[in-house]
């Protein structure tokens, strides 16, 4: 009888194989009815107006409000598409970031796709302690997941239940008086849930007015609430670090441009022609720039 | 609802002074008094009598009846000739202008373009200020006369009230627009908007200049919500969706072009006569706002 060394690495190597083996097998022999996966992945999403609410996510992101499929729809989609296996982990934890990776393996179709998230652990204060990074951690994990499932599964029918969420989130706004409605509903929660203003929940949505929200924008708010009950983004970040129109006074403005005009003046006439003018604050700029140009 | 000491903004007056595709009474007149003058000739260059030298000519009689029809013609639009007629435009205008009076509702309803000639109102002047290397101040006073009324962006003079230049800043939405303008002559509306603060201020001279300068972030990023909601709301990774934020902001920035090739002006030069004629199109556009109230008074009450 011959004894064969095996690794450890070998087992779990093989032991890995045996389980994708199997699963394409079953997968082969049971195979998704497109259309029944459709169906109930849109029933699961949009049982009800919260359950639709978890499928939308909106962030903040360089002024404005990214908004998509959530990881929960992702993983309605993975469950209702079927046959498929998925895995998220955190590859590596290093000084400033941790990284996390998700597998989606569409085992009938042997696709597969692999996503990297790196997510920053550094805050003002120096790294994360240990429990925030196991909780940075896992928010890639959902965001690698996310990207992963989105990427495996026919857009045409992510877009479809995502679409079907959202209908589902904004409710019946077929006309003016029900958006309105709705609309007052939305700000209201909001305002009465964080304690916002108005113009700061008008903010990530780019609206002057209330008037102006329209079904879209009423998604996008609901996303952002769902997002900061996720952990994805903060009250803070998602509604007052938006940048907002700065109004200047007449007398800041009118400071500024003498201090520019006074930066341009390449002549003695130039300056000549602004000395009148000049505020006294501007004096000091305005007597070195005449020093300058002597 | 007395209209008869109505203010009209200077923004409107374009809408007001707008030209009727027909020929307004006094040039009507002027036709009719030409055709008048041209037929009198013709008749009195014409053998009047027949060869027997004592009965008319029928060519005769006929030029005479169109000569005495042609001074009738010519007499009914003397009385007439000052009278204003009031293009479609201007109606639908004054009806506008009738609604929110009477309603309080504006017909001004924001939009971005409008959003940005607000937010950018003093970087304009701080940008006509540096290509003129002359310091101009945001004017706040609100000007009027007996008809007319507005607050013009800055001046030249010893005071608003007695400029002797009025510029008028335009900011424009994009490069685009704004090289656009180059193209075009100066709109009527923006024409008289100057004749208008010219008018207010006494200044002989205005401009309306068109300048380019950086849209407020809050504006960019609507728009880049516009696109990413246009091209199906993609991920944040999505590198289209990335290269369009990097156009889109490049597209409505500005520091990297030489800031004295971010002005197009244009010269607006007084005459007196254009006070007349706004004079007569004010009076004109109150009547009308008059009868557009009786007449739907009387239509809402029967």
């Amino acid at each position: 009888m011959e004894v064969m060394q095996i690794s450890g690495n070998d087992v779990a190597f093989l032991q890995e194989k045996a389980q994708v083996d199997v699963q394409i097998s079953t997968a082969k022999l049971y195979p998704r009815n497109n259309k029944r996966s459709l169906e109930n992945a849109i029933f699961t999403a949009t049982i009800d107006k919260e359950t639709a609410a978890t499928c939308t996510y909106s962030v903040p992101r360089g002024g404005k409000a990214i908004t998509g499929p959530s990881v929960h729809l992702a993983k309605i989609l993975a469950q209702c598409w079927g046959n498929m296996r998925i895995e998220a982990k955190v590859i590596e934890v290093g000084d400033k970031h941790v990284t996390s990776q998700a597998v989606a393996f569409d085992l009938e179709n042997n696709v597969a796709i692999k996503v990297e998230v790196k997510r920053s652990i550094m805050t003002r204060s120096g790294r994360m302690n240990d429990d925030m990074i196991v909780v940075t951690g896992n928010a890639g994990n959902s965001i690698a997941l996310r990207n992963a499932i989105l990427s495996v599964i026919p857009k045409a029918i992510v877009d479809k239940v995502y679409n079907s969420a959202k209908s589902t989130i904004t409710g019946d706004i077929s006309d003016a008086t029900k958006l309105l409605k709705r609309r007052k509903q939305v700000v209201d929660g909001l305002i009465q849930t964080y304690g916002l203003t108005e113009k700061e929940i008008l903010s990530p949505i780019g609206k002057a007015a209330i008037d102006h929200v329209t079904a879209d924008d009423i998604v996008v708010l609901i996303g952002i609430g769902q997002a900061i009950k996720d952990g994805d983004t903060t009250v803070d970040e998602a509604f007052k670090g938006g940048k907002t129109f700065v109004h200047k006074t007449t007398e800041e403005s009118e400071k500024e441009r003498m201090a520019t005009l006074i930066n341009d003046a390449t002549t003695q006439e130039d300056l000549a022609k602004l000395e009148k003018d000049v505020q006294p604050e501007l004096l000091d700029l305005f007597n070195q720039k005449k020093e300058g140009l002597k | 609802m007395d209209f008869s000491k109505l203010l009209f903004r200077c923004s409107s007056l374009g809408y007001l002074l707008s030209e009727t595709r027909e020929k307004s009474n006094y040039q009507k007149w002027l036709d009719a008094k030409a055709n008048y003058s041209k037929l009198l000739d013709e008749k009195n260059n014409m053998q009047q009598f027949n060869k027997d030298g004592k009965t008319l000519s029928l060519n005769f009689k006929k030029k005479n009846d169109a000569v005495i029809a042609a001074g009738k013609l010519e007499t009914e639009l003397y009385a007439v000739k000052d009278e204003i007629i009031l293009s479609e435009s201007a109606k639908t205008h004054l009806i506008d202008l009738y609604v929110s009076i009477t309603t309080g509702r504006n017909t001004d309803i924001e939009n971005k373009y409008m959003r940005k000639g607000n937010e950018v109102e003093e970087d304009a002047i701080t940008l006509y200020s540096r290509i003129k290397k002359q310091m101009f101040r945001k004017n706040e006073e609100h000007l009027k006369n007996e008809y007319i009324m507005g607050t013009p962006d800055t001046w030249i003079g010893e005071s608003i009230h007695k400029s002797i230049f009025v510029p008028d800043m335009k900011s424009s939405w994009d490069l685009y627009t704004f090289y656009r303008t180059y193209t075009k002559e100066l709109s009527k509306i923006y024409f008289w908007q100057s004749i208008g603060y010219q008018w207010l201020t006494g200044a002989k001279k205005g401009s309306i200049a068109y300048c380019l300068v950086n849209t407020p972030q809050p504006l960019i990023d609507a728009e880049i919500r516009r696109i990413w909601y246009k091209i199906g709301q993609p991920t944040e990774n999505s590198e289209i969706f990335q290269d369009l934020v990097k156009e889109t902001t490049a597209s409505m920035t500005y520091d990297d072009i030489d800031y004295r090739k971010r002005l197009l002006e244009y010269f607006v030069d007084w005459q007196d006569e254009y006070a007349d004629k706004i004079i007569k199109y004010v009076k004109a556009g109150r009547l009308y706002l008059a009868q557009i109230h009786e007449e739907l008074t009387l239509k809402q009450s029967s």
